[in-house]
């Protein structure tokens, strides 16, 4: 008797999964109805439970635990030879891991979609900062920031538009990128120097047409920040023409472009080929100090 | 990079599911961990295994649980064989089932007490009497195998079949613990909405 009970059980839960009413499950039953309708309300009360609020955090926290402060000396000395493969296992995953938020996520849809006060931002920006600590080549982390600023500047431009206002402290976030991308263009050889300044000088030249943009859209509400930081990216632009011209290179004159990846490279590259004479890193480390908006 | 691929199904909740037919691939890339394969099979199912801790260890803990389940999920893709998700979910038991040694082996650490006493003795335990208590806090209450079941079943919406191969028990057996579990869950939880 018992074991038909609970066949029947089964049986209704089953069809309730397939579209029916709890009373006309019970209705083909009726020998069990008083029995089984308390379980199966319950087993519908226990499908409606709310969804968690997805948070990934947990899975930042592990692997921050596990494996970044675990980081050995002597694989990082490997791993300067051999950028990726010869890193120890479990740099490996956490390369991986890196890969997976930074270039997958951001890719396939999510991570390149994701915004401030998006349940996976946290997500990108821990990755972002675990990708920056595996890189050891200066170059490649000048690249590293260059990419971060251009995403601290497409996630504000998407918070705008989706009407949240400009965020003030992503965009001085995207300053503050590109002032370290340069920052670590100071070690490189002067041919890649001039490169990754001319690649900044027109990151900078895009972020300024691009908040010039938005200052002409603007509404009484969102227009001092627009005000302030439009003033901040006009500055930087000025400084990054005088650090050009001061090292010989051709500064961007590409007022009201927007920039695609393929042009950004090409015109640096052609911005940095054009440079008559090679920047000095004492030349170069005067600018940096009078760095307008880096707090100097 | 596969951007040509669309195989993931958005599921309107922020979680997204797999096209079944695109699983096998994108699991063999994974295995060779491919950053793309790896991020949609976390996209996919992060937020179900968020969902299952939710209810099987409660809100505190269920975040930094379902992030162990996918560091192993990183660490052990390449020996993964049969049905994933069958597979991801004993990962997760075991993440539980770890954590549950752990405290128990630390007595000096917080441990709840309700699961001390349904894990030590295998008795359902008592809400006290005039508390309100809402299907949560029931499930909380009962045995960690009915709970189990129940979660898998009922919050994660699994089949008979699906849950036998994570647990390795019978349908036959599943069926039973499963009238088991609702009658017991029924029992803590009293008429719905009731004081007990």
């Amino acid at each position: 008797m018992k074991h038909n009970v609970e066949t029947i059980l089964d049986l209704c839960i089953a069809d309730m999964r397939s579209g029916k009413s709890l009373d006309a499950v019970l209705a083909s039953h009726p020998e069990f109805a008083t029995e089984l309708r308390p379980l199966l309300e319950m087993s519908l009360d226990l499908a409606q439970l709310p969804e968690p609020q997805p948070s990934i955090n947990g899975l930042m926290r592990a692997l921050a635990h596990r494996y970044l402060p675990q980081r050995p000396q002597a694989a990082a000395k490997r791993f300067f030879r051999f950028p990726f493969y010869s890193a120890p296992m479990l740099l490996r995953v956490v390369a991986s891991i890196a890969a997976i938020f930074l270039i997958g996520w951001g890719v396939s849809f999510a991570s390149a979609q994701t915004v401030p006060g998006d349940w996976m931002y946290p997500v990108k920006r821990i990755v972002e900062r675990v990708k920056l600590a595996l890189t050891i080549n200066a170059s490649n982390q000048a690249e590293l920031r260059i990419s971060f600023s251009e995403q601290r500047m497409s996630e504000a431009v998407r918070k705008y538009e989706r009407g949240e206002g400009l965020d003030d402290a992503l965009l001085r976030s995207m300053l503050e990128e590109s002032r370290l991308a340069i920052q670590e263009a100071l070690s490189l050889d002067p041919q890649e120097r001039a490169y990754m300044i001319s690649r900044v000088g027109y990151l900078s030249a895009h972020q300024k047409n691009m908040i010039e943009t938005v200052k002409r859209t603007a509404d009484a509400t969102t227009r001092p920040v627009a005000e302030a930081i439009g003033n901040d990216c006009t500055q930087r632009m000025k400084w990054m023409e005088g650090m050009m011209q001061d090292m010989e290179m051709t500064p961007p004159s590409c007022s009201g472009c927007w920039w695609t990846p393929q042009s950004k490279v090409s015109s640096a590259k052609e911005g940095a080929s054009e440079a008559k004479g090679s920047p000095s890193k004492k030349q170069m480390q005067r600018w940096m100090d009078n760095c307008p908006g880096c707090g100097n | 990079m596969h951007s040509g691929e669309k195989p993931q199904i958005s599921n309107g909740d922020g979680s997204v599911s797999v096209d079944k037919s695109h699983l096998p691939g994108l699991l063999d890339r994974a295995r060779m961990h491919d950053p793309d394969a790896l991020a949609e099979l976390c996209t996919a199912y992060y937020p179900k295994i968020l969902r299952f801790m939710r209810y099987r260890v409660g809100p505190n803990e269920a975040d930094d649980l379902a992030g162990e389940v996918f560091v192993k999920v990183m660490r052990s893709i390449q020996g993964q064989t049969g049905s994933f998700d069958a597979w991801l979910y004993r990962l997760a038991r075991n993440v539980i089932i770890d954590r549950v040694r752990y405290q128990q082996a630390r007595p000096e650490t917080e441990f709840d007490e309700n699961m001390e006493k349904t894990l030590s003795d295998g008795s359902t335990a008592q809400a006290p009497a005039g508390t309100r208590i809402d299907i949560e806090n029931a499930l909380a209450l009962m045995k960690e195998d009915h709970r189990e079941l129940l979660t898998l079943k009922f919050v994660q919406g699994l089949t008979n079949d699906e849950i036998s191969e994570i647990t390795g028990q019978n349908v036959n057996a599943i069926r039973a613990m499963q009238f088991r579990a609702l009658k017991a869950m029924r029992a803590v939880f009293g008429r719905k909405g009731a004081s007990i």
